[in-house]
């Protein structure tokens, strides 16, 4: 009896630690998709009711583009124009994308 | 008599009344076109007296009647001969424009001037007219003309100013405006047909690189996309399918002259646009050309900006762009490029269209660099898309700054509306409106200024022609009087030879320092080949590689015999033209001339090597006659000798030939397949086993030769001295006529295993007067059989003209006549 409490504890623990790491595995891999779900569906639902968002964004990082080069931060200059030139391809083709339905939903009515 | 003097006098009063009254009720209009014409004198700066723009890029045809000629047929005799499909565009407008100032009396510099002038009118122009065609409303005046200011003064007419590609960049907004009206306004066949014709008159010149067509077509081809997505009623869109497709099959018969010619020389067009030759893989010309995406977008694209030559740079104020000002400015025109997305008319077709246009082109332009640059390697690669687009940059360029410009124009006025209305009322309270559409009106005016004054400022200040460096010289170009005087001492003669111009590059260029740089010259096109009546073999580019072993072979003085005297004799030149004002700062140890000495040199060279004398000397340069040459552009054959291996085989063979190598035919094992070798065995005549046929030639152009033998009893071989090309047919016309283009699609021609090349770069033809029962006195027609494509071409396009004129007359008149 004496030798089986020991054993029975260190089972308890080991079941009882496997549970935490399950349960945080659980947790992450279910909570943090969620999250990164509901924030592509918040944004895009966002850029979708207002595709002139992105379009903003876009223009709005090619000033600090701009800011970039005049100090001869080249590096950083290309990384803000990539980003820059990514938020306009998705502005424009959410806008093209939306005019063609009110387009076709114009002509219906 | 009173009363017709009369009634004259009121017409003509009417007439006057009318016209003032229309130009004021379109004064905007009128004005705008006015300031854009004045703005087209600009290029009148970047002159300098009576000197030529001729340097880089900018090889101007220094003549009009010549430059007309050429493109007139598919087959050019300089160098050693060679196709030229790709030339027949230059016919219309800038063959014709040339030629009919040259036929003026106008000089060269004149020609540049006008074209330069013309062009840049066209470009702000068909800009305007675009922009007033898509957009319709108050400021749309305003708009347009903003566009068309930008159009013609920003980066990329400055790093890309050539005066004959120019004309594709000044016309292509003008096409897709005539192609916006008629699909939107649902036009007729009248409509159709006078589209078409402008087109042509205004834009075929580009499509000396086809590409530039099919982009065209593709970017016109996207706007109908997006025109049939978005249209609103089915017949609409009918309509604009109908408009499109007549206007295909019109544009094609209209073009049919050069698209025969192009679309039948694919080969020839393939092998000339090979990456291989100038041992660079396709992978380095991609990203060689491309630019970063910031760059791209900056309009900054292009590779040479930065880079320069011996320390002096391509572009001296190149350099201006990196200072912290000119990099905000260049930013300046993206941002403004987008704004109007941001406003409610940012949902309006054309607004989004220009804007994924741009996108798009800055993604093509871009290339292999981030971000997806593995994506775009991949698509260029597997769609083969970087064999038209393999110089991405000066092809997609033009589409992104004419829709950068379309959307300037519209942010300007956008922002200034704004600026005027909403701002004004929110914070000012709607007082003094007047102060406030000052203040807006000059901020407007002062972005349109930075734009298009300090963006491209070198347009303004002439420095866009190249100012003399330490090693470049100057793009101010004068001709030296003793180009000229050589030129008037070979034109004069009557032979038919070629002249052999060192030092000799490997590639098409030339590098001459005249006038201690400042008026010297550093081109692709040596301007030689203008001023001289004779061939000018000055270049070994690819597939006339004997020409460049011959120049090679004297420079090494592989023998005293005489070897390279006969090699020319060959090749049948009789002068070697040596200069001796040479830019030896470029040419030293630069890979175009690899075999380059200097003129001294050459004259220790020639001087010691048999066959050579001196002619004549004309300032700098010295005139050399081959000794051993004899009228050898068509010729019957006395010997026939077989080279085993390539053209430098034949080198070993004239060691051991006799002194004169006039009337042999060299064959190489490696360039005649076993049928053709056959018959080097075979004719008695050749090897002076028979009579010996006399021949004569008379040359009508450089497609047509009609060759009179007599006396030919024996087979023997006809040797014709220009560059082998399967397309040189001969036909036999036993009554001594002549055979013209359009028998010559008919009539039978020598077979082709008896076509071959000799002398390692010529044609020859084994003909046997018995076996085609032509007696011993017979006619031979040598003819480059795709100058006939060329005619039937020409046919179907002027038949299509004068049907498209008559056609457009006819409509004009039934239309006056109902109204």
């Amino acid at each position: 009896m004496m030798e089986a409490r020991p054993l029975c504890k260190s089972v308890v623990l080991l079941l009882r630690r496997w549970i935490g790491w399950i349960g945080q595995a659980a947790v992450t891999l279910t909570v943090v998709p969620v999250l990164l779900f509901l924030i592509i569906v918040v944004v895009a639902v966002m850029l979708w009711q207002e595709p002139r968002l992105s379009v903003g964004v876009g223009i709005a990082v090619l000033l600090p583009t701009a800011i970039a080069l005049m100090l001869g931060q080249k590096g950083l200059a290309e990384v803000l124009a990539i980003s820059a030139y990514l938020f306009l391809v998705v502005g424009v083709v959410l806008l093209l994308v939306r005019h063609i339905l009110e387009q076709h939903r114009g002509v219906k009515e | 008599m009173r009363t017709r003097w009369n009634s004259f006098g009121s017409a003509s009063e009417r007439a006057r009344d009318i016209f003032w009254r229309y130009v004021v009720a379109h004064k905007t209009t009128f004005g705008g076109i006015a300031l854009i014409l004045l703005l087209s004198l600009l290029p009148l700066v970047w002159f300098k007296g009576d000197y030529l723009l001729y340097a880089g890029d900018i090889n101007f045809p220094l003549s009009g009647t010549e430059f007309f000629h050429n493109s007139w047929h598919v087959w050019s005799a300089n160098l050693l001969g060679r196709p030229t499909p790709m030339d027949v565009p230059n016919l219309v407008p800038y063959g014709l424009l040339a030629m009919g100032c040259d036929s003026l009396g106008f000089s060269a510099v004149a020609i540049e001037k006008i074209v330069y002038c013309l062009s840049f009118a066209l470009c702000g122009l068909s800009m305007y007219l675009l922009t007033s065609t898509l957009v319709v409303g108050k400021r749309g005046h305003m708009i347009a003309l903003i566009a068309a200011i930008f159009y013609m003064l920003n980066l990329n007419a400055l790093l890309d100013l050539q005066p004959i590609p120019y004309f594709f960049y000044a016309s292509l907004p003008l096409v897709l405006a005539l192609f916006a009206k008629g699909i939107q306004g649902g036009r007729g066949v009248g409509y159709v047909l006078l589209m078409c014709l402008i087109w042509l008159l205004a834009c075929t010149q580009a499509y000396t690189t086809v590409t530039f067509a099919l982009l065209t077509w593709g970017f016109m081809l996207s706007y109908l996309c997006l025109y049939l997505i978005t249209a609103d009623s089915r017949q609409k869109r009918v309509r604009a399918i109908k408009f499109t497709s007549v206007a295909a099959v019109v544009w094609v018969s209209l073009n049919a002259f050069w698209i025969l010619s192009v679309v039948l020389s694919e080969g020839d067009i393939v092998s000339a646009a090979s990456l291989e030759s100038a041992g660079q893989s396709w992978e380095d010309h991609f990203r060689m050309h491309s630019s970063s995406i910031l760059d791209s977008m900056r309009l900054l694209g292009s590779w040479a900006l930065d880079e320069g030559f011996g320390g002096d740079p391509y572009f001296p104020w190149g350099s201006m762009y990196s200072t912290a000002v000119f990099l905000a400015v260049t930013v300046l025109a993206p941002i403004l490029a987008f704004i109007p997305l941001l406003s409610k008319r940012g949902r309006d077709r054309n607004i989004l269209f220009f804007s994924l246009v741009a996108l798009c082109g800055v993604f093509l332009i871009k290339g292999p660099h981030p971000p997806f640059g593995g994506l775009s390697t991949w698509f260029f690669r597997e769609t083969y898309l970087y064999v038209p687009l393999r110089m991405v940059y000066e092809k997609i360029a033009p589409f992104v700054v004419l829709s950068y410009a379309f959307l300037i124009g519209c942010s300007v006025v956008l922002c200034y509306e704004y600026a005027k209305g909403r701002l004004a009322k929110a914070f000012l309270d709607g007082k003094f409106q007047r102060l406030t559409r000052i203040i807006t009106g000059t901020f407007a005016a002062t972005v349109v200024v930075i734009l298009v004054g300090v963006y491209a400022y070198p347009l303004w200040t002439g420095r866009v022609a190249y100012p003399a460096g330490q090693v470049l010289p100057s793009a101010h170009t004068r001709i030296p009087d003793y180009y000229y005087e050589a030129a008037a001492f070979v034109n004069e003669q009557s032979e038919d030879f070629r002249i052999l111009s060192l030092p000799m590059p490997t590639a098409s260029a030339c590098a001459y320092w005249w006038n201690e740089g400042a008026d010297g010259c550093s081109a692709w096109s040596d301007p030689t080949t203008w001023l001289f009546s004779k061939p000018v073999v000055n270049s070994g580019t690819a597939g006339h590689g004997v020409a460049g072993f011959a120049a090679s072979q004297l420079v090494e003085g592989t023998s005293a015999n005489g070897d390279a005297a006969k090699v020319l004799a060959l090749l049948n030149v009789k002068y070697v033209l040596v200069h001796d004002d040479m830019n030896w700062k470029v040419i030293e140890g630069h890979p175009y001339w690899p075999d380059a000495v200097s003129a001294d040199a050459y004259e220790t060279i020639l001087g010691s090597e048999n066959g050579f004398a001196l002619e004549r000397t004309f300032g700098e340069l010295d005139l050399y006659r081959n000794t051993s040459w004899e009228p050898l552009h068509v010729y019957a054959c006395r010997t026939v000798s077989l080279a085993n291996g390539d053209a430098e085989a034949i080198l070993s063979m004239l060691d051991s030939a006799d002194s004169s190598v006039v009337e042999t035919a060299f064959f190489c094992s490696e360039e005649s397949d076993s049928a053709q070798l056959r018959f080097a065995e075979e004719p008695a005549a050749c090897n002076g086993n028979g009579g010996f046929p006399s021949v004569s030639f008379r040359k009508s152009d450089s497609t047509k030769y009609r060759v009179d033998v007599t006396n030919a009893t024996e087979p023997f071989f006809l040797v014709f001295s220009e560059s082998y090309h399967p397309q040189w047919k001969a036909y036999v016309n036993s009554q001594g006529g002549d055979t013209n283009w359009i028998e010559a699609f008919f009539q039978g021609t020598i077979p082709a295993e008896r076509h071959s090349m000799v002398n390692g770069y010529a044609n020859a033809w084994y003909i046997d007067p018995q076996e085609l029962g032509v007696g011993s006195e017979f006619t031979i027609t040598l003819y480059y059989r795709p100058q006939s494509l060329f005619f039937v071409g020409c046919v179907i396009s002027g038949l299509t003209f004068a049907g498209c004129i008559g056609y457009v007359l006819w409509d004009w008149r039934r239309k006056r006549a109902e109204s």
